[in-house]
């Protein structure tokens, strides 16, 4: 089992200490993605998705540390690596993609130069052929004239452009891990749409594992394979995309699940899951999400909730789960 | 490449649409002086006639929009007009001058970017630490000392303990250039110290800014270390604000140097323009005003020049 998973965080801790107190971001996650699999890490706004990214990578912003667990990658712990090795981590073996193309390039470097860079850092190429590379591989994302693309700089590309251009230089190594963090919530429908299609070709293409970050669980239905629903710095549930569209358990998830716009809901009201995720400064519930829950019950309020395996491949945090017997996906 | 053309073009023509405002605005400071330079020069006894006279010599007689035009087509041909003071042309006396200006603002700028460049890049690499901190006790000490008191510090310390120059010894640059570059590079420290430390503040607080963007994030995503993704990423994005600051401190430069000119005893166009002003000597405070508008006005316009072809963002067609 061990062998086919390509990165394992365990009981993983990020949070901030200020003034003498800790605050928790993300508390003590586990969690897998196997070779070549897409795992889509979803929830709202401030649950701990982007820190969990920024901590693989070893990119946490000042003041937000690693508090305990490890992060394998390929056997190896990348919590604690110096950073000089991390780096050369970075961009050969994991690769990421973030949320807004425009500001993640650097404006005052040519489109050419900023891609064939991220070939250079890694393997002492000479120049020219780093550029030939370059423009082959922003062919292959799907840009046309990669040549005069190359002299471009990055105002005189759409969203959508520089958003290829930044998965061009995410897969240019050709690493074994892709970290796309939100990559298309800042495009519109239509380019949404062909990004996610890149990305599923690549996965496909060259077997690159990836990590999806999301808030869009219609995203995350169609594009990954298996899904961490996150809440308040707490993996809540976990499993198979199609386990859980079938049998969502987590009150949180059914209630995301319920907020996606459907065919046959049109004319309707949309659901939505009242109340807000509390801030990492605030104090918690031993159950995070029971403030909000509608099936809260005196036990959600005293003790953690239990993370309770509903089968092989579909666990939830969750006192309610308990009721829940072995569940036949394949009746449902 | 062409657009950036096109931009200096525009830009050159505000320049000289500037320069000839300020030139209207200088004559009519001028006139609006109490004063009169032909009394000052004749004394109060002086007859009528001598006094009309001398007024025609020097075309005081004219109209005053005469006077202007007199001037500045004058100026356009490189007559600067005669010194009333000195009885020789004001352009003679500027352009013996102005080379020691001119090498003092030059020396000063160089000298201010040689030390706030490596230490702004330090204080914000290092940005808490003692250094950080000694830096920017040791900028904010130059910016608050007067230029005059650290003059005279300098003279004492290089000059008198170290004896690396000799203070009032002024070696002119047409006799023996190493000693007169040696000379002038203490009153270049003196006048660099707050510029350096302006410079130093504002590359610092640059870098820091530029360092929270997401393109260094996607820098380090791609296997840069951070001192990797600072020098080739962040610092050239952070010198762009820089670069108008440079426009203004030349300009500063070349008008601030006059008190660093008296204390160190160089011939520079300070006392020839404290000079001019306390005489009266219309002709030549004017000229030099004007001169010292046109550098100024022509370094900021170098400089928007310099950020047009650094960044390909900007655009200012105007």
């Amino acid at each position: 089992m061990s062998s086919s998973k390509l990165l394992w965080a365990s009981s993983l801790s990020i949070g901030i200490d200020r003034d003498g107190s800790y605050y928790p971001a993300v508390d003590g996650i586990d969690f897998y993605i196997g070779k070549g699999e897409i795992l889509g890490l979803v929830g709202e706004s401030g649950c701990g998705k982007s820190m969990t990214a920024l901590a693989i990578t070893g990119l946490l912003p000042d003041g937000v540390a690693i508090k305990k667990g490890s992060v394998l990658f390929e056997g190896e712990n990348l919590i604690g690596m110096p950073e000089k090795e991390m780096a050369r981590l970075r961009g050969r073996a994991i690769s990421m993609v973030f949320q807004e193309p425009m500001s993640s390039l650097n404006p005052l470097m040519k489109i050419g130069k900023q891609v064939s860079e991220a070939v250079r850092l890694h393997d002492p190429k000479p120049k020219r052929e780093a550029e030939r590379l370059a423009e082959a591989v922003l062919g292959k994302v799907g840009l046309q004239n990669p040549k005069v693309l190359m002299q471009c700089y990055p105002h005189q590309l759409s969203g959508g452009m520089q958003q290829r251009v930044m998965i061009a230089m995410a897969i240019i190594s050709n690493p074994k891990l892709m970290i796309a963090d939100e990559p298309t919530t800042a495009l519109d429908v239509t380019m949404q749409a062909q990004i996610l299609d890149l990305l599923k070709s690549i996965n496909q293409e060259y077997g690159m594992a990836m990590l999806f970050i999301s808030h869009d669980l219609g995203v995350v239905s169609r594009f990954c394979d298996r899904m961490a629903v996150m809440y308040a710095g707490k993996i809540v549930e976990e499993g198979t995309v199609s386990n859980i569209f079938k049998h969502p358990v987590h009150e949180y998830t059914r209630g995301l699940l319920e907020s996606i716009p459907r065919a046959d809901s049109r004319g309707k009201t949309l659901a939505s899951v009242k109340g807000r995720v509390p801030n990492i400064f605030e104090k918690r519930m031993p159950c995070a999400f029971a403030p909000r829950c509608q099936k809260v019950q005196d036990r959600c309020l005293k003790c953690d909730p239990p993370n309770i395996a509903l089968s092989q491949n579909h666990t939830a945090r969750c006192i309610l789960a308990e009721n829940e017997s072995e569940i036949n996906y394949a009746s449902i | 490449m062409k657009k950036v053309a096109i931009y200096a073009a525009r830009r050159l023509a505000t320049a000289a649409f500037t320069v000839l405002l300020v030139s209207l605005l200088i004559f009519i400071a001028f006139n609006l002086v109490p004063g009169d330079p032909v009394r000052l020069i004749l004394g109060t006894e002086a007859s009528e006639e001598r006094v009309a006279a001398l007024r025609a010599l020097l075309g005081l007689d004219k109209s005053l929009p005469m006077q202007y035009l007199g001037w500045i087509s004058g100026m356009l041909h490189g007559d600067f007009g005669t010194s009333i003071k000195y009885q020789r042309p004001v352009a003679e006396l500027i352009g013996q001058r102005v080379p020691v200006t001119v090498t003092l603002a030059a020396f000063s700028l160089v000298l201010a970017f040689a030390f706030a460049i490596p230490l702004g890049i330090l204080s914000a690499r290092k940005k808490g630490s003692i250094s950080d901190k000694a830096i920017s006790f040791g900028s904010m000490l130059s910016i608050s000392i007067p230029g005059f008191c650290l003059g005279i510090f300098v003279i004492w310390l290089f000059g008198l303990k170290l004896r690396l120059f000799m203070p009032g010894g002024y070696v002119s640059y047409r006799t023996n250039i190493p000693g007169y570059l040696n000379y002038m590079l203490f009153p270049a420290i003196v006048m660099a110290l707050p510029n350096a430390a302006v410079a130093l503040n504002y590359l610092r607080s640059s870098i820091l800014e530029e360092l929270k963007r997401n393109y260094v994030k996607t820098a380090l995503s791609k296997g840069h270390t951070l001192k990797g993704a600072l020098y080739k990423h962040v610092l050239k994005n952070a010198f762009v604000p820089l670069i108008s600051l440079v426009g203004m401190m030349a300009a500063s430069a070349f008008g601030g140097s006059i008190i660093i000119e008296q204390v160190f005893g160089i011939p520079g166009i300070g006392a020839l323009l404290i000079g001019a002003i306390t005489s009266r000597d219309f002709p030549m405070a004017q000229s030099m005003a004007a001169c010292i508008s046109v550098i100024v006005v022509g370094s900021n316009s170098a400089a928007d020049i310099a950020i047009q072809i650094i960044d390909p963002r900007i655009k200012l067609y105007k």
